[in-house]
């Protein structure tokens, strides 16, 4: 199973009406820095579509986006490439990674403040229905790896991964955590010496 | 069969073995050139053309792409739908974009997404080929066909069957140009917009013999464009029986005769023009009489018949109580259409922008299934049509779609804007079309909500002046481009005004101002109130315009024009841009390559030798021999094109070769020898030793041809 396109959201407590639109200056400025990992392509304005992407980054290696889609508001980064390793280390790599953009994102001056997130309620999406259709036997093969990588994050119990049951939709888990209120732990966590990274992971 | 790489994924060599066979191999090809150009084995222009022509459009930002998806007629299935609706946020950004021809695009693609995105798509009988490039682009037709109260008969099974002959059609392969052909059911409404397309059919019907014949007004040489031409009257009637033969003579008159150097003059529009419409009508029914007969011309109108709809439910009325919700009853007056069937009526769901989202899509779907059975139509507004909903079931259904986020009031009304991708995505874009509709969007949902409502007024926004965003056939059209005041430049939209969507399209605006693209939301506001205030009983925008004049229409918008940027920094800007505008525009592809269809057969035969040289190396030998004496025949084929010869000809290409090349002495004659012995040979199993010189005597041949046809 080659895992590459993993998508993450983080939620947002947001108001009704989310304010997307001070992302567009912020976008603007971050599609100039062309030797970004994320390899920037441009960036995309969807913030006419009710419950849609929002304003989007587009990178050839993965999207970042104002989500604006069901089940609710958040940072989503959607990998597209460059994972390597066991099912756990490509899932921990997506965590970096959004982390790291979405940690990004947060500390712009320009980002809105009402939108707070939610350290501990996560979507977590395979996005390859090739790779991962949304079935049981995609689910025999992921669910250990997922919850090895679950684990080092938010420890072992101390979380919930509900897996999307609607056959239509991609193979995915809402993961839940009162373990953890603060995206500096999970990341902390993250970069902490593993059996894979030794000496811990490249930020 | 093409070798391709990593065509099957890790799901096995067989998970594509469900597709047609030639469907299977058109997509393992376009692989195996998308590999061989990423290799430096194939020349890049002509790969251009050859992605476009599977309708992979390069975008304004470098290595992403658009993928144009063929929806003849612009009708989907539930199951097309939840395709499209999974491809579009796998391999895009989660939306589904419908275009102003019925078509579906998804933006900034990875081009090694697109070989399985093609194979999923076959798998539920969509194909892309065809949908850019200078071929045959997707056949329209009125959504409302086979259910609109007004039309002389349904359109549908003519159109498709239309479709379905000029794809991959050897006669439609050697275009300057695109070409596009539309239908319509009747001559006043709108939704076919036959008037503006290189073939526009009408439906008519005559009585001969005392019978009623179903047959078409044709019209041809139509287009938008930077040049418009209103197309012009071919026949006032043709049998339907006659359309598709007339429509392959003029594709061989346009192959033959149209521009293919200079591409701003190389639409039929030019030819027809150039000609005048008698010498062209001549040359076609020429061309007509000339045509070896073709069962395809009636046995696809028959077949085409399986595309006509029936309803799941039975017809019923409203319940009486239903129009007593505030929602539902707004939502029905604009957005809910009677049907010519009694107790049914059409949903049009209104898509901003012409954008669906995935779990749209997918709820889209499986509402169909719930309420119309199956099939739905994407309109030329950008908007989604359900047909035969049951009156009864109107408040349900727009409960449902409400909850989708999809039944957003005013559809066709002025709030439902029409814009082309603009600076978002096309090379051309030279403002942000899609960002001044989102603007109006948003205007029209709050402090213009009243005019949001008007039925009166279209407003359609084209990034430049290639008119994808057909402004010059609405009631206000905006036209990209830019101005300079002092040092500074402003994105600015020249105002087009007294287009008509009515009678198909029957008259183009001209421009009537220009002013700041930041200021044109105010422009509609302002036009919207002057024709409000001035307008005549029963009197159009158009009319209005032509009765006070462009003098009197620019004064009226003259206040908007743009200032020095001391003044009024902000008009420097474009709309939903914070940041300074830089005019960048770059090499479109609408236009495609032009690329000679020799060159393309030059390029296949390449691959067959590279193919059979595979094979040789697997020690398939049969295989090999059979791809060497393939590769031949369409170098052959290639140079014998360049002598007027028409592959749908059926001519013999070995005969025709040794008359043209080998006896003219302007070919290599030994190797040409070689071509005659291995086409005549008997069939018998070949050596290891013969293969390998049957290869090797095809790329001889190759590259005799390739010399040949540089020197043509």
């Amino acid at each position: 199973m080659n895992l590459q396109k993993i998508n993450l959201k983080l939620f947002l407590d947001a108001p009704e009406t989310v304010p997307v639109d001070a992302l567009l200056p912020i976008f603007a400025r971050w599609r100039e820095q062309k030797d970004h990992p994320s390899q920037w392509v441009d960036m995309a304005d969807y913030a006419h579509i009710d419950r849609g992407p929002g304003v989007m980054m587009i990178g050839r290696r993965g999207n970042l986006a104002l989500d604006l889609g069901d089940p609710g508001p958040g940072i989503l980064y959607a990998n597209k490439k460059d994972l390597n390793g066991a099912p756990e280390d490509r899932i921990l790599d997506t965590f970096r990674r959004t982390l790291a953009l979405a940690g990004a994102l947060i500390e712009e001056p320009g980002y809105p403040v009402q939108l707070k997130a939610r350290p501990g309620f996560w979507q977590l999406v395979f996005n390859d229905r090739m790779e991962t259709p949304n079935s049981d036997a995609t689910d025999a093969a992921l669910r250990p790896g997922i919850d090895k990588a679950l684990d080092r994050i938010f420890g072992a119990g101390n979380y919930t991964a509900v897996h999307e049951s609607d056959p239509l939709r991609r193979y995915g888990l809402i993961v839940h955590s009162d373990a953890v209120d603060d995206l500096s732990q999970i990341a902390a966590r993250l970069h902490a010496p593993s059996a894979t990274y030794p000496e811990g992971p490249a930020a | 069969m093409a070798t391709t790489e990593a065509k099957n994924g890790s799901t096995g060599s067989d998970r594509w073995a469900n597709l047609p066979p030639e469907i299977r191999d058109e997509i393992d090809i376009f692989e195996t050139q998308l590999r061989r150009v990423q290799s430096g084995q194939t020349p890049e222009k002509v790969f251009t053309e050859f992605r476009l022509r599977h309708g992979v459009y390069g975008q304004r930002q470098d290595n992403v792409q658009m993928q144009r998806i063929k929806i003849p007629l612009g009708m989907l299935t539930t199951a097309q739908m939840l395709c499209l609706a999974d491809l579009s946020e796998e391999i895009s950004d989660g939306i589904s974009h419908i275009t102003t021809r019925q078509d579906v695009q998804f933006h900034f693609v990875d081009i090694d997404d697109t070989p399985n995105m093609m194979r999923r798509l076959a798998e539920v009988g969509i194909t892309t080929k065809e949908a850019c490039g200078n071929v045959v682009r997707n056949v329209t037709a009125c959504p409302e066909a086979g259910v609109c109260g007004t039309e002389v008969f349904d359109v549908t099974p003519h159109a498709q069957a239309m479709a379905a002959f000029l794809l991959r059609h050897p006669d439609a392969q050697n275009f300057g140009r695109k070409f596009k052909v539309a239908y319509s059911g009747c001559e006043e409404r709108a939704c076919g917009l036959a008037r503006m397309h290189d073939i526009g059919a009408i439906a008519a019907v005559r009585e001969e013999n005392g019978e009623s014949v179903q047959g078409f007004k044709v019209f041809v040489g139509g287009g938008l464009g930077a040049v418009p031409h209103q197309a012009k009257l071919y026949s006032d009637f043709v049998p339907a029986d006659e359309l598709l033969p007339l429509a392959q003579a003029m594709a061989r008159v346009f192959a033959r005769l149209g521009e293919k150097d200079n591409r701003a003059r190389a639409r039929m529009k030019f030819l027809v023009h150039g000609l005048g419409l008698e010498e062209f009508k001549r040359l076609v029914e020429d061309e007509r009489r000339k045509l070896p007969e073709d069962s395809r011309w009636t046995s696809l109108l028959k077949d085409s018949s399986k595309y006509r709809e029936s309803p799941l439910k039975p017809g019923a009325e409203l319940a009486e109580n239903a129009e007593a919700d505030d929602n539902f009853r707004e939502w029905a007056a604009t957005n809910v259409h009677p049907q010519a069937q009694a107790g049914y009526s059409m949903v049009e769901v209104f898509l901003p922008l012409g954008d669906i989202t995935a779990d749209q899509l997918r709820d889209l779907a499986t509402l169909s299934q719930k309420y119309i059975k199956d099939t739905i139509r994407t309109t030329v507004s950008q908007n989604i049509l359900l047909r035969w909903v049951s009156n009864r079931d109107l408040p349900a259904l727009h409960r449902d779609l409400d909850r989708a986020g999809l039944a957003r009031t005013n559809a066709s009304r002025m709030a439902d804007v029409t814009a082309c991708p603009g600076t978002d995505s096309c090379k051309l874009g030279i403002t942000s079309s899609r960002g001044l509709a989102a603007v109006l969007d948003a205007r029209f949902a709050s402090d213009l909500s009243e005019t949001a409502k008007r039925g009166d007024l279209k407003v359609k926004i084209s990034g430049c002046f290639n008119s994808c965003g057909q402004h010059h056939i609405a009631d206000i059209g905006f036209l990209g481009s830019v101005q300079r005041k002092g040092s500074f430049t402003a994105p600015v939209f020249q105002v087009v005004l007294g287009g008509a969507t009515q009678g198909n399209a029957q008259s183009y605006g001209l421009v009537t101002g220009k002013v700041p693209a930041r200021h044109a939301p105010k422009v509609v506001d302002r036009l919207s109130a002057v024709y409000s205030s001035m307008r005549l009983e029963g009197e159009t925008f158009t009319e209005l315009v032509a009765r006070l004049g462009k003098a009197r229409m620019k004064s009226e918008i003259q206040e908007f024009e743009l200032k020095p940027h001391d003044q009024d920094p902000e008009a420097y800007l474009d709309n939903r841009q914070t940041w300074e505008y830089h005019k960048e525009t770059g090499v479109g592809e609408c236009a495609g390559e032009v690329v000679d269809q020799a060159e393309f057969m030059l390029e296949e035969a390449d691959r067959l030798v590279f193919e059979a040289t595979v094979a040789l190396d697997d020690r398939r030998f049969g295989e090999a021999s059979a791809g060497a004496l393939a590769a031949t025949m369409r170098a052959a084929d290639a140079l014998l094109s360049t002598r007027g010869l028409l592959l749908s000809d059926n001519y013999d290409c070995v005969s025709e070769f040794r008359q043209l090349f080998y006896e003219t002495g302007q070919f290599h004659k030994p190797f040409a020898e070689n071509f005659f012995r291995t086409a005549g040979g008997n069939g018998h199993e070949v050596s290891p030793d013969e293969s390998r010189r049957r290869v090797e005597e095809a790329a001889l041949f190759l590259e005799q041809a390739q010399t040949v046809y540089s020197k043509a």
